[in-house]
């Protein structure tokens, strides 16, 4: 691909003002979440922004006052020599406090509510991480998704269903990412782990390997297709006959 | 010395419950070794700067109002030149290339290192050889 | 052998030699056998700024690959090599070794010494960093090339099934030998402050300089040795058929890489932040024309962040679902706290009094409004489900280099541009100095702010290549870069042509508070001639302004 410098720099220009844009979208430049789960942590995640916000908010004011008042008067003039306030230290100490205090309470909560497990899964897919690719098996549906070299791997859930993720690594560690569920989960050799997710609508979404396994770890991508439930029958029992041909 | 080892046993102490709690809600036992060896290597250095405060008393250093002439003492020896610090970092590194690449290589790496660091005691009794030369201007 | 209360009656006839700044020319044999805290420290900032930039070309190469999505500057492996390499030069060589230079040559000056407690163990300590960092670096020329698997070396893909390279051994052993130099540099500068203060320099009168280094230490000789033993157990895994880190089944051995690991890691972090904490709480004095806010307050804060810093570790770990997550999430909620008393302390200096904007100041204010960002973005990955979606995508590296480069790099320069009179008797030129210092604001703020959103969006870390969707942010990204690049030469040119310049106003040309300014510039051999008499936490100030002394408590 040619590098043109004015082009870069038009891009340059246009991303400047989308990310201003991004900024300001509803998600606050996360995904559009296409899980229940993943509501959840959106939300987590607009209350961290906007009060992040509101304390660095607050900090750059009291600094910029503190700035421009600074600026006036005769430098070879010395000011007060204060060095500290009980008081206003005391404050400054416990307002932090409250704040992170608070802070734990919810994250654990919201913590709680997104990884609620749900006894009887509607679906379940056994994912196993290699390098470098991936294999989807359902072993309800007997269906087997397996990566060809140039291909992305598609796995294909039923909307407003419990899916659960069973993940499994063949070699190194790697990791499970769909950034519309807004959730990951690491696999490592010689453990099971799972990750819970309640699709909410359909949607072709794409998905990475997360933790860096080596040399074509930016080549395992795969993709996730939430359909209507009677379109993943049909695709699974699709997929089932072609397996064992 | 009082403020030193009450640092480091408040560091110590901090540490301390953390560790135990740890232990409690996760039976994981790297971090647990972690954290309690570092409590009590904290608590560890505290008792001693602790007897040493009670020995010493309190310094020139540690009273407010104070006389400079009550710091006039030897300090101690200060070495002004020495060859054996980069000596004992050479032999290191031929040690190192040794370990990954011959054991061969690292016998002349652990050679230098004996004598580079026996060097290093014996200066301390003899005093250095080397004389920084004198600035030319 | 010293004493402090005499200083030698110069002779009728011959003057006192003029300090000068030490020069190349004073000798190879003069620079390698040295044990003079000043030299030493400039040798470790020297090669530490080098070292700066070994790892900026690097991140050049990264940005220039990643301004397209494709793949095609350079190969696969390389990249590997490039990222992990970056990562291990900019912590190890030069973040951590740029603030041992600084406290090397400032804390006993800070505290009226007139050495380290050590001064061959100093020499050491430096020699030992630089041959470690030698080892590590050679791995580049070996046939297979430097190691490649990140700098936080996950097994099982570091182990020797999966890297089967002499540049990954090389590594290992490099970075032993330079954890082994800052334990021992770490137990010179405990001792020099525990027992070389000077009579009236109380604890709680030290600079805050000398207090971050104090806890640095204390991190240093608690994190470093169990990072030394993880890198002697993956050692001896892939070399000497041992299985610390093996898979098991069921119990997942490769976990304990990452405990270890990050038991020293998190630690390292505020290794390299405190230092640069204390280097903004000197500079913001200073240019206030006031104390430091809340000194006490300040000193407790360091020692909290640094108690709480081994007990947030598996905070990176999260997205494993293996650990506990309320107690770490909870500590990492708590270190946030006293790292928040300390804007407050550098707010409340600045407020009522009377600013300057020299280039110093300016970094500091840099440093301010940089780890302002990083440091509300660390609180948001305390929160477990938040950090879940994040983890290992460029949100986390916005994060870190936020932090990171605020202190190791902002207030750095902010370091330098104090202290350079100070340590050689000239000024670097101010023009070049503000010119450098707005282009790297821009520079720095380009290449990553959008980061945070190609994070949120699902952007992996290293990744070579990756989807046209995030094709705009990393092409923004990249010119940022450019503009940090313009910085680094802008700073060369000033560093080389004011090596040169003698400035007769460099002795004290800001009007320092803490004890160097009472000396001269730079300082001479066993750096006081005449100790003022230390009556409070700024003696060089109330040297010069004695009728304010009893305004002031200890």
């Amino acid at each position: 691909m040619r590098r043109s410098v004015a082009g870069l720099a038009a891009r340059a220009g246009g991303s400047a003002a989308l990310l201003a844009l991004a900024g300001c979208g509803s998600n606050l430049g996360a995904p559009e979440p296409a899980s229940e789960q993943g509501r959840t942590v959106l939300d987590m995640w607009r209350v961290l922004f906007w009060l992040s916000a509101a304390v660095g908010g607050t900090v750059l004011v009291l600094a910029a006052i503190a700035i421009v008042r600074g600026r006036r008067g005769d430098r070879d003039e010395l000011p007060a020599q204060s060095h500290g306030s009980a008081l206003l230290e005391g404050v400054y100490i416990a307002i932090p406090l409250g704040i992170v205090a608070g802070l734990f309470v919810y994250t654990l909560r919201t913590d709680e509510i997104v990884n609620d497990e749900v006894a009887d899964p509607d679906v379940v897919v056994e994912v196993t991480g290699y390098r470098w690719g991936w294999r989807f098996e359902y072993p309800d549906h007997g269906v087997l998704v397996e990566s060809i070299a140039g291909e992305t791997p598609e796995m294909v859930l039923p909307v407003d269903a419990d899916v659960r993720i069973e993940l499994a690594s063949s070699d190194v560690i790697h990791s499970f990412y769909v950034p519309s569920f807004l959730t990951k989960r690491d696999l490592i050799p010689g453990l099971r782990s799972h990750l819970d997710v309640r699709t909410t609508r359909v949607a072709e979404l794409h998905g990475h390997c997360a933790e860096y396994c080596g040399l074509d770890h930016s080549r395992m991508d795969f993709t996730v297709r939430i359909v209507e439930a009677d379109e993943f029958d049909a695709w699974a029992d699709e997929t089932a006959r072609e397996s064992t041909r | 010395m009082r403020v030193e080892w009450r640092l480091l046993a408040g560091l110590g102490l901090i540490l301390s419950p953390w560790a135990i709690l740890y232990w409690i809600f996760s039976y994981e036992p790297a971090g647990t070794a972690a954290l309690v060896l570092t409590a009590a290597m904290f608590l560890f250095l505290a008792v001693y700067l602790a007897v040493q405060a009670r020995q010493h008393g309190l310094r020139p250093e540690d009273r407010e109002a104070v006389d400079l002439a009550e710091g006039a003492a030897d300090l101690g020896w200060f070495p002004s030149a020495s060859w054996y610090p980069v000596l004992i970092a050479v032999a290191c590194m031929g040690l190192g290339y040794g370990l990954v690449l011959s054991p061969l290589l690292a016998l002349p790496g652990v050679a230098l290192l004996v004598f580079a660091i026996a060097g290093l005691a014996v200066e301390s009794h003899r005093g250095t050889r080397v004389r920084p030369r004198p600035p030319q201007d | 052998m010293t004493t402090l209360a005499d200083p030698p009656a110069p002779a009728p006839d011959d003057a006192p030699e003029p300090a000068r700044p030490p020069r190349l020319g004073d000798g190879l044999a003069d620079w390698l056998t040295t044990t003079d805290h000043k030299k030493i420290g400039l040798l470790y900032m020297g090669s530490a700024l080098v070292f700066f930039a070994v790892g900026g070309l690097l991140a050049t190469v990264m940005r220039a690959e990643l301004a397209t999505p494709e793949l095609d500057l350079v190969s696969r492996e390389t990249y590997n090599q490039v990222f992990t390499m970056h990562g291990t030069i900019m912590m190890f060589l030069f973040a951590v070794p740029m603030a041992t230079g600084l406290a090397n040559y400032l804390v006993p000056l800070h505290i009226g010494a007139p050495d380290m407690a050590f001064p061959r163990l100093n020499a050491l300590s430096y020699w030992l960093f630089l041959g470690g960092g030698i080892v590590v670096l050679s791995g580049f020329l070996t046939s297979k090339g430097a190691a490649d698997f990140g700098w936080t070396a996950f097994t099982p893909l570091s182990n020797a099934t999966y890297t089967e390279t002499i540049g990954a051994d090389l590594w290992i052993v490099g970075l032993g030998l330079t954890g082994i130099a800052s334990v021992i540099g770490a137990v010179n500068i405990l001792t020099t402050v525990i027992s070389m203060r000077a009579p009236g320099m109380t604890m709680f009168r030290m600079p805050v300089f000398t207090w971050s280094m104090v806890a640095v230490s204390f991190l240093m000789l608690m994190a470093f040795p169990v990072l030394t033993a993880a890198m002697v157990m993956l050692f001896t895994d892939r070399n000497l058929g041992t299985h610390f880190y093996d898979v098991v089944d069921g119990a997942g051995m490769p976990l304990l890489w990452q405990h270890l690991f990050w038991f020293f890691g998190h630690p390292e972090v505020y290794i390299v932040a405190l230092p640069f904490f204390g280097v903004v709480g000197e500079i913001i004095p200073v240019f206030s024309r006031k104390p430091l806010f809340g000194y006490v307050a300040f000193v407790i804060a360091t020692m909290a962040i640094a108690a709480y810093s081994f007990t947030t570790w598996a905070h990176h770990m999260f997205a494993t679902g293996e650990v506990l997550f309320p107690f770490f999430s909870g500590l990492t909620l708590i270190i946030a706290v006293p790292t928040g008393v300390k804007f407050f302390n550098w707010t409340f200096t600045m407020w009522g009094g009377r600013l300057s904007f020299e280039t110093p100041m300016l970094y500091a204010l840099g440093f301010f409004v940089v780890f302002l960002i990083g440091g509300l973005t660390g609180p948001m990955l305390a929160a477990i489900s938040f950090d879940v979606h994040v983890h290992d995508t460029y949100f986390v590296v916005a994060h870190m280099h936020y932090v990171l480069f605020g202190s190791a790099v902002f207030a750095m320069f902010g370091a330098i541009y104090f202290w350079f009179p100070k340590m050689t008797g000239r000024r670097l030129g101010e023009g070049l100095g503000k010119a450098q210092f707005w282009c790297l604001l821009l520079g720095f703020n380009l290449t990553f702010f959008p980061q945070h959103v190609l994070g949120l969006e699902g952007m992996p870390r290293r990744y070579a290549q990756y989807d046209d969707r995030y094709a705009d942010l990393n092409v923004l990204s990249s010119v940022g870069h450019l503009f940090t690049l313009v910085a680094a030469v802008l700073f060369a040119v000033n560093l080389v042509r004011s090596w040169r310049r003698v400035a007769p106003d460099a002795e004290d040309p800001w009007g320092g508070h803490t004890l160097e300014w009472a000396t001269s510039s730079p300082p001479p051999p066993h750096n006081f001639d005449r100790i003022p008499p230390i009556r409070s936490r700024q003696p060089a100030f109330h040297l010069r302004h004695p009728e304010l002394l009893e305004e002031v408590d200890g």
